[in-house]
C-alpha cells in the first residue's frame, strides 16, 4: 500500500515536468506512420511479488488492458503509410483495490528496419481512490475496474506526449 | 421503456433532427485510409500518383449530422482523401503536368438505427477527368456499425450518491468527492466498453448519445468508403493494361 501510495504521489506531482519533457518525434514524421502492432516488456523487478496471487492477477490484466489502451488510441491516428510498432517497457507497477499505477518508457520503432524513431520517457497512468479515508472505503466496496481505468489513463498520457507540439 | 428501444428512438430522433451540434472539429486522420488497411499499393500504370484531389463535398444533411457547417468539415475531408491516396501511392504533385482531376461527392448517409446502436452507409461518388480517368471507379461505399456504449457499472454512482446523503445528514457538503466517484464511475464504464473490441466495420462509440453514436458511425463509414476506394484502385484493370501496353515489342526478326 505503502508503495502505492507513493507511485501515486509522484504520478500526481510530477506531470508538469514530464510534460515539459520534449517529443522526441518530429511533426512530420509523426504523419508519416501509422501503428501496426504493440508489443509489452516488464523490466520492473517484481521477484518480492511474484508469490502474491493478487499481484499476478494484477500484472497479467494490466499487460493485456495497456496493450488494448494503447492499441485503440492509436487506431486511426496517427494515419499514415509506415508502419511502427510501440514497445513499452513497463518498469513501475503496483496495483491494489484501492488504485492502481504503472510508469513505462514507449518506444517508437519502424517495422522495416527495426530502427528506433524515438523513446517517451516515464510514460505513467493510475487510479486511485479519492475522497480521503471515506473515498478508500467506498472504492473497496465499489470494486471499480482499476487496472483498465489506469491502462486508459496511460494511453491518454501516451497521446498527449505524442501530440505535443515540441 | 427498454434501453435498446429508448435507444432506437433516441438514433432515429437524432437521424431525423440533425442540427449542428456541439461537437469538436472532425479531424482528417479520422477519415483518412492509413497503411493499417494492407490495400494493395499503387503499381506503374496510369493511376500511380496521377491523382489530383480537386474537391471533396458532402450534403448538407450529412454536415448537420457530423456536428458542424460543411465550410468546417469538407477541407478535413478533402484532406483525408489526398492522405489516403498519397499513403497508397496515388496522389498526384500539385504541379504534375497531367493529373486524373478527381471530385468526391458523400451522398446523404443511410442511417438505420438497431437495438445495439446504429449502422450508417457511406456512398461516395466520384467523378475523374482527364487520360486515365477510366481507370477510376465512380462509386465507394461502406457500411458501418456504431455500438452505443454500454453503462452497466453504476455501483460507484450510486456509491457517490449515498456519500452525498449521508453527509449531508451530518450537515457537511461532500461536492468534490462526489465529482470524484462520478469520474471513476465513468472511466470504468469506458475502460468496460475498451474490452469489447474493435473490427474494421464495428466499434463501440465513446460518445453514448444518440447524435454523438450518429456522428462516430458517419465517420468511422466515411473512411470505410475512402477505404473501398483505394481498394478498387488497387485491383482495377487499368494498371495491369497499362503495363501490357508499355511493353515495347520485340524487333521483328530480320527477313532473309
Amino acid at each position: 500500500m505503502k508503495r502505492l501510495f507513493a507511485a501515486v504521489a509522484v504520478a500526481t506531482l510530477l506531470p508538469a515536468a514530464a510534460l515539459a519533457a520534449p517529443n522526441p518525434l518530429a511533426a512530420e514524421l509523426r504523419q508519416t506512420m501509422f501503428v501496426k502492432d504493440v508489443e509489452l516488456t516488464w523490466s520492473f523487478d517484481d521477484a518480492k511479488f511474484t508469490d502474491e496471487a493478487s499481484y499476478v492477477a494484477y500484472k497479467a490484466d494490466a499487460q493485456q488492458r495497456i496493450k488494448a489502451a494503447v492499441a485503440s488510441t492509436f487506431a486511426n491516428s496517427p494515419a499514415g503509410s509506415e508502419p511502427v510498432v510501440f514497445k513499452i517497457d513497463v518498469n513501475q507497477f503496483s496495483c491494489a483495490s484501492t488504485g492502481c499505477s504503472v510508469r513505462a518508457d514507449v518506444a517508437v520503432v519502424q517495422q522495416s528496419d527495426g530502427k528506433e524513431l524515438g523513446v517517451y520517457h516515464k510514460v505513467r497512468g493510475f487510479q486511485v481512490a479519492s475522497g480521503g479515508l471515506l473515498g478508500v472505503a467506498i472504492q473497496a466496496a465499489t470494486k471499480p475496474d482499476v487496472v483498465g481505468i489506469t491502462a486508459a489513463n496511460f494511453a491518454g498520457t501516451l497521446r498527449g506526449k505524442f501530440d505535443a507540439k515540441k | 421503456m427498454p434501453r435498446s428501444r429508448a435507444l432506437v428512438a433516441g438514433l432515429l430522433a437524432a437521424a431525423l433532427t440533425a442540427g449542428p451540434a456541439a461537437a469538436a472539429p472532425v479531424s482528417a486522420d479520422l477519415m483518412t485510409v492509413s497503411g493499417r488497411f494492407e490495400a494493395p499499393k499503387a503499381v506503374e500504370g496510369p493511376l500511380k500518383g496521377r491523382i489530383l484531389v480537386t474537391a471533396a463535398s458532402l450534403a448538407p444533411a450529412n454536415a448537420d449530422l457530423l456536428g458542424d457547417g460543411a465550410g468546417k468539415i469538407e477541407p478535413s475531408l478533402k484532406g483525408a482523401v489526398e492522405a489516403s491516396l498519397r499513403n497508397f501511392g496515388y496522389l498526384a504533385a500539385a504541379d504534375h503536368a497531367d493529373p486524373i482531376r478527381l471530385t468526391v461527392q458523400v451522398d446523404p448517409y443511410e442511417v438505420t438505427p438497431d437495438p445495439e446502436g446504429v449502422f450508417v452507409v457511406a456512398r461516395l461518388h466520384l467523378t475523374a477527368t482527364g487520360g486515365g480517368a477510366d481507370c477510376v471507379p465512380t462509386t465507394a461505399e461502406a457500411r458501418y456499425h456504431a455500438l452505443a456504449p454500454m453503462k452497466a457499472l453504476n455501483k460507484q454512482k450510486a456509491a457517490a450518491w449515498m456519500q452525498v446523503i449521508g453527509l449531508a445528514a451530518v450537515g457537511l457538503m461532500p461536492m468534490p468527492g462526489v465529482f470524484q466517484e462520478m469520474g471513476t464511475a465513468s472511466a470504468s464504464d469506458r475502460a468496460a466498453n475498451d474490452r469489447r473490441g474493435r473490427t474494421e466495420s464495428q466499434s463501440v462509440s465513446p460518445d453514448g448519445s444518440p447524435k454523438g453514436i450518429l456522428r462516430y458511425a458517419a465517420i468511422n463509414a466515411t473512411q470505410i468508403a475512402s477505404a473501398d476506394l483505394i481498394r478498387q484502385l488497387g485491383k482495377g484493370a487499368c494498371p495491369t493494361r497499362a503495363q501490357v501496353a508499355d511493353v515495347t515489342p520485340p524487333p521483328a526478326p530480320p527477313a532473309n
